[in-house]
């Protein structure tokens, strides 16, 4: 057993330590400047964790905080699964004999492992609960923690994106329900019913695997995105929650952020969004000589694959015209900069960062 | 006529091919040598996936590559890694739209590959991968053909079928193998490239 544990816990430490360089490539600017954000984006999912254990806390403002809950969790674990089962090594640990209870019990410890903080802290908050009449009447909180186990399960068992459970749902609640009374107790039973049953049907998978008749190169690099969507959907994401907490932020104070701050949000989404690029540099060096032998021009090729992001950057601007009330000059700046930054990657790799940041301190400077 | 004029390939320090010039008059030829003399990288530079140090490597007196010489060049060599997340179909297909070629069913047929059309190509065994692979240099029916051990992995009926199809191939046959179909046949003009490389300048 320890002996066992020992090999997967090596293999996961294996493969984390091999996925830290790209991440890091990936994070480069976030890792070396805003380190401080990321630790407060994992402190902002576990405070969540007070207003979603709230029971007054509106329908609106759980589905905001679960869903963004589940999907931090997705994402944590998704990224890591392949460490966590020894995907790479699964026909050797297969040949091995020991017992799959074993094998089932090194996985879900590498699971909490992996998972921390927003897997334990649900779980270990239940332990606060100090009889069966409050369980029974905080019931909505012990079924939001199986839900966050069932999203653990989730981003292990299945290989597809779970668009009914976390993409789909909490859109049709926010805009078809916004009128009816739903309580928390109901919703977070759904939500478990609907994990089950993306769990063991995946009823949307079709949207994952629809095969195409392939003509043109667009159609190669959008399949290539969608076997793995996690690199862009969490640039999506996390471009929603800076543009939501700022939103939140700008209610709050009641007034809309300076030109200064505007300037500064565009800087740190365009570095967002535009280090998408390594994915595009990754894909050109995987497949260097089908590439290289295919009809059409790199620089065709390159235009394309730079849409995405640029077209992220554009959607961003609206929502920060529309919602946020920034200036009209930054539905220029954020595409811009996304496209400066893409480009950067390119150049610079590593030190991609320093481009966008001077062109931005311009800006700054002229403000 | 495939010509390779003053080439040289180097990897940093490590010098691949030096100096080399040699023109493919003859319409089949077979390239031999030991292992990581450079047999690859002659032929990925002949079909233009690689970039050339110095030099200048031509068919029928075009830089091998623009778009308008890559059409008439078919390669298939384990070291071009596909696009895995694609299937065979798809893979095809988007072959056939470049090309304007008709789709290849007829070569499908004869290296059994139909049923695996649909499966992806990150789950093709190495043998079906190999069939890919030379189904994509084929099916535009190129005037020149880049073989890197096009028989390794196939199975009996299709290894058959492919060399018929290569012995009445129309257009010139470039191929790599240590398989002595290849090596003592006296169709396949044999090109050592040690020595090759080792002359400044050959007329094969």
């Amino acid at each position: 057993m320890t002996k066992y544990l020992l090999l997967r816990g090596q293999i996961y430490y294996h493969e984390l330590k091999q996925m830290l360089p790209s991440v890091g490539q990936l994070l480069a600017f976030l890792l070396s400047i805003l380190y401080l954000a990321i630790s407060a984006a994992i402190l902002t999912a576990l405070i969540s964790l007070s207003v979603i254990a709230d029971l007054n806390t509106s329908f609106e403002q759980r589905i905001i905080y679960q869903w963004s809950y589940f999907l931090l969790l997705y994402f944590l674990i998704r990224i890591q699964k392949s460490a966590i089962l020894g995907l790479k090594h699964r026909y050797y640990l297969a040949s091995l004999p020991i017992s799959p209870k074993l094998k089932h019990a090194n996985t879900i410890l590498l699971t909490l492992i992996a998972g921390n903080l927003p897997l334990l802290a649900p779980i270990f908050l239940l332990s606060f609960i100090p009889d069966w009449v409050t369980f029974g009447s905080q019931l909505h909180f012990p079924l939001f923690a199986l839900s966050v186990l069932l999203i653990a399960w989730l981003s292990l068992k299945n290989n597809t994106l779970p668009w009914l459970s976390l993409l789909l749902t909490p859109f049709v609640l926010l805009f078809a329900f916004k009128a009816y009374t739903v309580s928390a107790v109901a919703l977070n039973s759904s939500i478990i019913l609907l994990l089950l049953i993306e769990i063991y049907y995946e009823p949307l998978s079709f949207l994952s695997n629809v095969s195409w008749k392939v003509k043109y190169y667009w159609q190669i690099r959008w399949i290539a995105i969608m076997k793995v969507p996690e690199n862009i959907l969490i640039r999506i994401f996390f471009c929603g929650l800076l543009i939501g907490l700022t939103a939140y932020v700008q209610y709050k104070m009641g007034q809309t952020a300076n030109g200064y701050i505007q300037i500064l949000f565009c800087w740190v989404l365009a570095i967002l969004i535009g280090s998408y690029q390594f994915d595009n540099e990754e894909f050109y060096q995987d497949y260097a000589y089908y590439l290289a032998s295919l009809l059409n021009q790199f620089r065709v090729r390159y235009c394309l694959d730079i849409l995405p992001g640029m077209l992220i950057a554009l959607i961003s601007c609206l929502a920060m015209y529309l919602w946020l009330n920034f200036s009209i000059k930054m539905i220029v700046l954020l595409p811009l900069g996304v496209l400066l930054t893409m480009i950067s990657v390119s150049k610079f790799h590593r030190n991609f960062f320093i481009p966008p940041s001077l062109f931005y301190a311009v800006f700054m400077w002229i403000e | 006529m495939l010509r390779f004029k003053s080439v040289s390939k180097f990897y940093q320090k490590n010098v691949v091919l030096h100096n080399l010039t040699c023109n493919f008059d003859a319409k089949r030829y077979c390239i031999v040598g030991p292992n990581g003399c450079g047999k690859t990288t002659m032929l990925m530079l002949a079909a233009g996936l690689e970039a050339i140090s110095a030099g200048q490597v031509t068919f029928n007196g075009e830089p091998v590559n623009l778009t308008t010489t890559k059409r008439q060049l078919g390669i298939s060599s384990d070291k071009l890694v596909l696009p895995d997340f694609l299937t065979a179909q798809q893979l095809l297909d988007f072959h056939c739209s470049q090309h304007n070629c008709s789709f290849p069913s007829n070569i499908i047929n004869h290296l059994e590959f139909t049923a695996h059309l649909t499966t992806q190509v990150s789950a093709l065994s190495l043998g079906s991968l190999k069939k890919i692979s030379l189904l994509l240099a084929l099916a535009h029916q190129p005037k020149c053909l880049l073989l890197d051990e096009p028989t390794t992995g196939l199975d009996k009926n299709s290894r058959a079928w492919i060399l018929d199809y290569l012995d009445d191939y129309q257009g010139q046959v470039i191929v790599i193998s240590h398989e002595k179909v290849f090596t003592e046949n006296s169709n396949y003009q044999q090109v050592a490239l040690l020595e090759l490389n080792q002359a400044s300048s050959i007329t094969l």
